[in-house]
């Protein structure tokens, strides 16, 4: 079996090309799916931008370099990508994903998700954060990924996204408090 | 939660998170991991693959682009503040490429940005810039080098 590192230079000298990108996709696409999906929401967006994450990763794969991870690559278009469908779902009138009460919206009209209300309280807090505390919060807690990769894929040093996720965990634990005791 | 419907934090809040994390509340369709990668591979043209583009050209074509669309921006706004004119009917999209930056440099004050928008090489410019945001070596130098606010900004 090719390591990852051969199938990606297969793949840009054009050898098995189709062969060995259908096997990075089933190699990540559950990792870059939860992602997104933290992002996105709802399955069906988090869906489309999957496939676009894909596609664009194989258009601009000769720009990728062996000397660097490809899953943090992958994690950067598929965060990029996430982000620009939220702007363009905003543009549109759609209630955005990254409000509070667009969560509440989102999750009820999405058959693939039955979370408890303690869980949508949870996305609520999540949607408050400021954009970069909100991605550094879902890599590090619910992705589990370390502060070394974060920073490749968002491209901010250490020290700040450790403060970005420090400042992010009280923000949600007052929201989470300021929710219950109401 | 307790009787009084109040969530109880006297326990760890972190695990109150892990035993809450929004992801165990979401599914996917039965079947969807197993299928996904053939229906991507059926969705890719195969033969297109972009080539690979010299960083330094790229970076000096991308400053270009994003040193225009400033410049347009800062005369626009400066246009409209110092010298208000009645605007000419000329559609951006009918001009030649090469005539294009030119207009909007020099009838700054009579666009408005959704017509900026409509030039056709706002795209080229974006796409070139993507290219350099997926090169996996993409440095903080480059990224500090961007107008990352202009950018989005141009992009929504």
């Amino acid at each position: 079996m090719n390591t990852e590192e051969e199938v990606i230079k297969n793949i840009q000298s054009g050898v098995d090309v189709e062969k060995g990108f259908k096997f990075l996709v089933q190699l990540y696409q559950e990792k870059i799916y939860w992602h997104i999906r933290s992002i996105m929401k709802s399955h069906e967006d988090t869906n489309d931008v999957m496939q676009n994450t894909f596609i664009k990763a194989y258009k601009n794969i000769n720009s990728f370099k062996n000397d660097a991870k490809f899953y943090t690559w992958l994690y950067r278009i598929a965060t990029n990508e996430s982000l620009n469908a939220l702007k363009k779902n905003n543009k549109i009138g759609v209630v955005g994903m990254d409000e509070p009460e667009g969560i509440m919206k989102e999750v009820h009209s999405d058959p693939y998700f039955d979370g408890d209300e303690a869980q949508i309280i949870l996305l609520q807090a999540i949607a408050s954060l400021p954009e970069k505390q909100r991605l550094v919060f879902n890599m590090k807690y619910y992705d589990d990924m370390s502060y070394k990769d974060i920073s490749e894929i968002l491209n901010t040093s250490v020290g700040a996204l450790k403060a970005s996720f420090h400042h992010a965990s009280k923000k949600i634990e007052a929201f989470v408090k300021s929710m219950s005791y109401e | 939660m307790n009787k009084e419907g109040k969530y109880n934090f006297d326990s760890d809040f972190d695990q109150w998170l892990q035993k809450n994390n929004p992801k165990k509340g979401m599914s996917v369709p039965e079947g969807y991991f197993e299928n996904f990668s053939d229906d991507l591979m059926s969705k890719i043209e195969f033969n297109k693959i972009d080539a690979p583009v010299s960083r330094h050209l790229l970076s000096i074509k991308s400053k270009y682009y994003i040193s225009a669309i400033a410049a347009s921006i800062i005369l626009l706004v400066a246009s409209i503040i110092f010298f208000p004119q009645e605007k000419d009917n000329i559609v951006l999209t009918d001009l030649a490429a090469d005539q294009t930056w030119g207009y909007v440099i020099n009838n700054a004050s009579e666009l408005s940005m959704e017509e900026i928008s409509e030039f056709s090489e706002i795209d080229e410019a974006i796409t070139d810039l993507e290219k350099e945001l997926y090169g996996n070596n993409i440095s903080e130098h480059f990224i500090d080098d961007q107008d990352i606010d202009l950018i989005e900004e141009i992009y929504q």
